[in-house]
């Protein structure tokens, strides 16, 4: 364990070198929504709702979206894509260490950084927005459930993400890959829309896909708009994907290292 | 004791795809590739014994760091056998990782942009050191590679030199037993060659590892290295010491005579071929047997005011074997 926290620590050292590389890595996390936030409250000036979105939850969804995004999103492909393209995977399996580790450490390293400026960011906008959100209260198990579909939300992150990265094994180059992987974040996450204002065939497909749980359904949560059976169903369906995206991790894994050349030197 | 490592008929092959040239190749290569096989490294064998420090040689694409490889876990062979310390090396098991070290002189360990002591603290939790081993072991590489003040500079921005001793230290602060270099030396300015060379065979007399080496100078490889392997075309030429070598291939001597008076060339011809010649200084090609008779003739019959007889240079018969295989 001692590993992976020093892991940890010299990542977030590593990152906090780069501090405006963060910045605009974060800014990446933050515009989005905002955007998107002033594009509805100019709709709802002229009048129009959305989906039985009051303007209060709209301003909440999106706050809470700046704020998924920041603690959610990994981008743990361009790690492996870089360390195998470069041969840099070979200071890593010649050293007792799990290279998985390794890279969740990168990633987690990233994201702590990511949180020095959510902080900010969120105090401000509650000083500023305060009375216009809509937090709602929730029990304890709805506390508990969103603990949990954050976690389990960022962990299928995770393994997707770590699944396009190991088609680099074999591709080398998964730009356009991972392109494909982020526009369909995009549209059928509910990270930049709510899936309830989707058409229905969209939402339909965003139904059938993991993506719905790494931003909308975490976010449903947060607003207290699940309980109950329905909380329980949605975890369950995280933790499906979850274990779908493990299990084909662990099982290209294998084949992804005799794939590797440990190309240079 | 066992020995540290043995290679038996290792063969490793890669597919590489064969385009065709030109615009009209490259739409081929869409709907069908033709793969063809690189035998890397074909049907070695070599055994190493703990505390030896081998050479490993051979020209650009001989198969040296592809072995180096294979040994380091990082390759799964094609074909053969391979065990280092008794293990099997792409199993990758900690306990065999805790013993050997892989460093390339073209990649990296250190994080490039935090000072080298954090990559040694990485290393310290990577390898599970205790606290006081890592002090003494790494009080004794910083004063023998001279680290002191390097190890709180941003690894970017120290010059090759530093890096490379900084590097060497990363790869040694677990003590391993097995040490394989590949190219430790290069880029390096000679004066910086020679500290390398040092620190390596003092380490190696030290703690009685195992080094297998690779290099491009010949200097390196003549003074650390008894034992050499060349390899040629993926395929192993040559096993053994190399003063052994150097007498097998070098049957001629180089004799050079300064003389007090100008000197005929043809006379000169009768004692054997000339390479160069003026009045005053001529070189000639001897066969070894009969150097000293020869030397002895030339004093006789010429009126020599200086007289040299060159050894070979090792690099001139490596490039000879090289060019055989």
């Amino acid at each position: 364990m001692r590993k992976y926290l020093t892991l940890l620590r010299v990542n977030l050292e590593d990152a906090l070198e780069y501090r405006v590389e963060a910045a605009i890595w974060y800014l990446y996390d933050l515009l989005p929504p905002v955007v998107m936030l002033l594009l509805w409250l100019a709709i709802y000036e002229e009048g129009q709702g959305l989906a039985g979105f009051s303007l209060v939850e709209v301003v909440t969804y999106y706050l809470g979206m700046v704020v998924l995004r920041s603690l959610l999103t990994t981008h743990v492909e361009w790690a492996i894509s870089y360390d195998v393209r470069m041969g840099y995977l070979s200071r890593y399996l010649t050293r007792p260490v799990n290279v998985w580790g390794v890279w969740l450490a990168g990633e987690l390293g990233w994201k702590v950084v990511r949180l020095l400026w959510l902080a900010p960011t969120l105090a401000l906008a509650l000083a500023l927005l305060g009375p216009q959100l809509a937090f709602p209260p929730l029990d304890g198990l709805q506390l508990a459930g969103l603990a949990l579909s954050l976690a389990l939300a960022f962990a299928l992150g995770f393994f997707l993400k770590l699944n396009l990265g190991l088609a680099a094994f074999w591709l080398i180059e998964i730009e356009g890959a991972t392109w494909l992987y982020e526009a369909a974040v995009f549209l059928l996450s509910g990270a930049m829309l709510p899936l309830e204002v989707l058409p229905d065939p969209v939402a339909a497909l965003a139904r059938l896909l993991p993506f719905q749980y790494l931003y909308s359904f975490p976010a449903t949560v947060l607003l207290g708009r699940v309980e109950g059976g329905a909380l329980l169903a949605g975890l369950l369906g995280q933790v499906a994907w979850l274990a779908a995206a493990a299990l084909l991790a662990r099982l290209a894994w294998p084949a992804a290292l005799r794939q590797y050349e440990a190309v240079g030197g | 004791m066992a020995p540290s490592i043995v290679v038996e008929h290792l063969s490793r092959y890669y597919r590489v795809y064969r385009k065709q040239p030109g615009l009209l190749g490259s739409l081929r290569g869409l709907v069908h590739r033709q793969y063809a096989d690189v035998r890397a490294v074909d049907d070695v064998s070599f055994t190493i014994e703990q505390g030896e420090l081998v050479g490993f040689l051979g020209p650009n694409g001989a198969g040296k760091t592809t072995t180096l490889k294979v040994l380091a876990g990082l390759l799964h062979p094609s074909a053969g056998q391979v065990a280092v310390l008794g293990f099997t090396p792409w199993r990758r098991e900690a306990a065999l990782q805790r013993q050997f070290t892989l460093v390339m002189g073209q990649k990296s360990q250190l994080w490039w942009d935090l000072p080298p002591i954090e990559s040694y603290l990485l290393n310290q939790a990577l390898y599970d050191i205790p606290e006081p081993t890592f002090r003494e072991t790494l009080a004794e590489l910083a004063d023998l590679l001279d680290l002191e003040p390097l190890l709180h500079i941003q690894v970017r921005k120290l010059s090759l030199g530093e890096r490379m001793k900084c590097e060497l230290a990363a790869a040694l602060l677990h003590r391993p037993r097995v040490l394989f270099l590949d190219e430790p030396t290069i880029g390096l300015d000679v004066v910086m060659q020679k500290k390398m060379r040092d620190f390596v065979r003092a380490y190696n007399q030290r703690y009685q590892a195992t080094v297998l080496l690779t290099s491009h100078y010949m200097d390196d490889v003549k003074e650390l290295c008894d034992r050499v392997l060349i390899v040629n075309h993926g395929k192993l030429v040559y096993d053994g010491r190399l003063e052994a070598i150097v007498a097998r291939y070098a049957d001629h001597r180089v004799l050079v005579a300064a003389f007090e008076a100008p000197v005929a060339r043809q006379a000169l011809a009768e004692l054997g071929e000339v390479l160069a010649w003026d009045p005053l200084r001529a070189t000639l090609r001897l066969p070894r047997a009969a150097i000293s008779e020869r030397a002895a003739l030339l004093l006789e019959r010429f009126p020599v005011a200086d007289l040299a007889i060159q050894e070979p240079q090792v690099e001139d018969v490596i490039r000879q074997v090289f060019g055989e295989a």
